[in-house]
């Protein structure tokens, strides 16, 4: 029977539970149903001792190690897992619908087809969602999926490939299909809550090298970190409905303060005076507020979404 | 905190936060270098994540990720260039 490798990097154990319960419950049955072996694993990018197996079961873990480092390494060294397909799934991706997911795997049954992005990055295909025929991307130089800076010397108007998108080139110019799903199909089956994660990191890093209050200003300059920031507080809001425990905790166990607790989301979120930016964080909120309902639907849970914007 | 900056020799780095900056020159003894471009000087410490390291010297320091100057990936705990 054919392998297919369910395989997601994480670093934080709360985002993965999220992750870990629509993927059992959605999609790994589903797969199963095709008359698919299907095998579940997380690498732990970081805070390895917090992954506890009885918190996940049915998922193999993989620890950060030589020749593993971290999550641009994790995915070269999946391919080399045993198995015949790979769904890459982001961490702080969600797919709603396991049927509509398994609809595409038909699609392999042309050999040319190399791959199914279900989750696109404005058009192109990504790495989000990806379902992979192992043995095409093996036979690629490695490393195919590490992400690339094409024309450095052009800095900062070169090409920055994300993972995944210098193997999808190359895959099509030596004459295979990937297959990229658009983004109004894939946003009725799918939730993705981009950055979130990257901001986590990025106040672990940014408080360590210049001190949290360089951390909080920059946050302010960029708005995808406001998003990413607002997301979290958002799925914060279900983790706590389904668990009971704060989300994205600091070391005193402020809920959210290692992301943006509430009040700094607030006072950063001040800060932003261009009216047309204030438009479009609002709109952005909006969507992700839509799609965390769509998943305390799924669970049947109600949500207290806080506002955060200003009046 | 400097965001698209550029330092030139003689800049010795304590400290500071520099995003998307450019780097030419001069000493990084600690702090943050995000996204930009290191083209010259040393890296003696600090945290360097998801830039450039184009030329210069790495001396030390946290290296969380970034390109040499072919546009290729390191990861986490590697270096750019030879001690």
């Amino acid at each position: 029977m054919p392998r297919l490798l369910i395989a997601s990097p994480h670093r934080y154990p709360d985002l993965a539970r999220l992750w870990h319960r629509f993927v059992m419950r959605e999609l790994a049955p589903e797969f199963g149903r095709l008359h698919l072996t299907v095998e579940t694993n997380i690498f732990c990018d970081a805070n390895a001792d917090q992954f506890l197996s009885h918190v996940f079961p049915g998922v193999g873990f993989t620890r950060s190690g030589p020749g593993m480092r971290d999550f641009m390494e994790f995915y070269d060294a999946t391919l080399n897992a045993p198995c015949d397909f790979i769904l890459f799934l982001d961490a702080d991706t969600f797919l709603l619908d396991g049927d509509w997911a398994c609809s595409y795997f038909a699609a392999f049954t042309d050999p040319s087809v190399a791959a199914v992005s279900l989750v696109p990055r404005k058009g192109a295909p990504a790495i989000f969602a990806l379902l992979c025929r192992a043995e095409s991307f093996r036979a690629l130089p490695a490393p195919a999926f590490a992400c690339r800076y094409e024309f450095p010397e052009d800095w900062p108007q070169g090409v920055n490939l994300q993972p995944g998108d210098y193997a999808a080139r190359e895959l099509v110019q030596g004459g295979k299909i990937v297959i990229n799903v658009d983004a109004d199909e894939s946003s009725r089956h799918t939730v993705n809550f981009r950055g979130t994660t990257g901001l986590r990191s990025s106040r672990e890093h940014i408080t360590r090298a210049a001190g949290e209050r360089v951390f909080l200003q920059s946050v302010a300059q960029y708005p995808a970190c406001l998003i990413a920031a607002y997301d979290n507080v958002l799925l914060g809001c279900l983790y706590e409905s389904l668990y009971h425990e704060p989300f994205a905790p600091d070391s005193a166990g402020r809920p959210l303060g290692a992301s943006l607790t509430i009040g700094e989301l607030r006072f950063a979120l001040k800060e932003v005076r261009d009216v047309k930016q204030l438009e479009s964080l609002h709109e952005r909120f909006h969507q992700s507020h839509r799609n965390i309902l769509r998943m305390a639907a799924r669970e049947g849970v109600e949500l207290s979404i806080p506002s955060v914007l200003p009046q | 905190m400097h965001i698209r900056e550029k330092f030139g020799p003689g800049t010795v780095n304590r400290g500071a936060a520099l995003f998307e900056c450019e780097w030419d020159g001069g000493r990084f003894e600690a702090g943050l270098f995000a996204g930009g471009m290191f083209r010259s000087g040393q890296f003696v410490d600090g945290v360097f994540l998801g830039g450039i390291f184009w030329g210069g010297t790495w001396l030390g320091g946290t290296w969380e990720g970034g390109f040499d100057r072919k546009g290729i990936y390191h990861s986490r705990g590697d270096s750019p260039s030879p001690r």
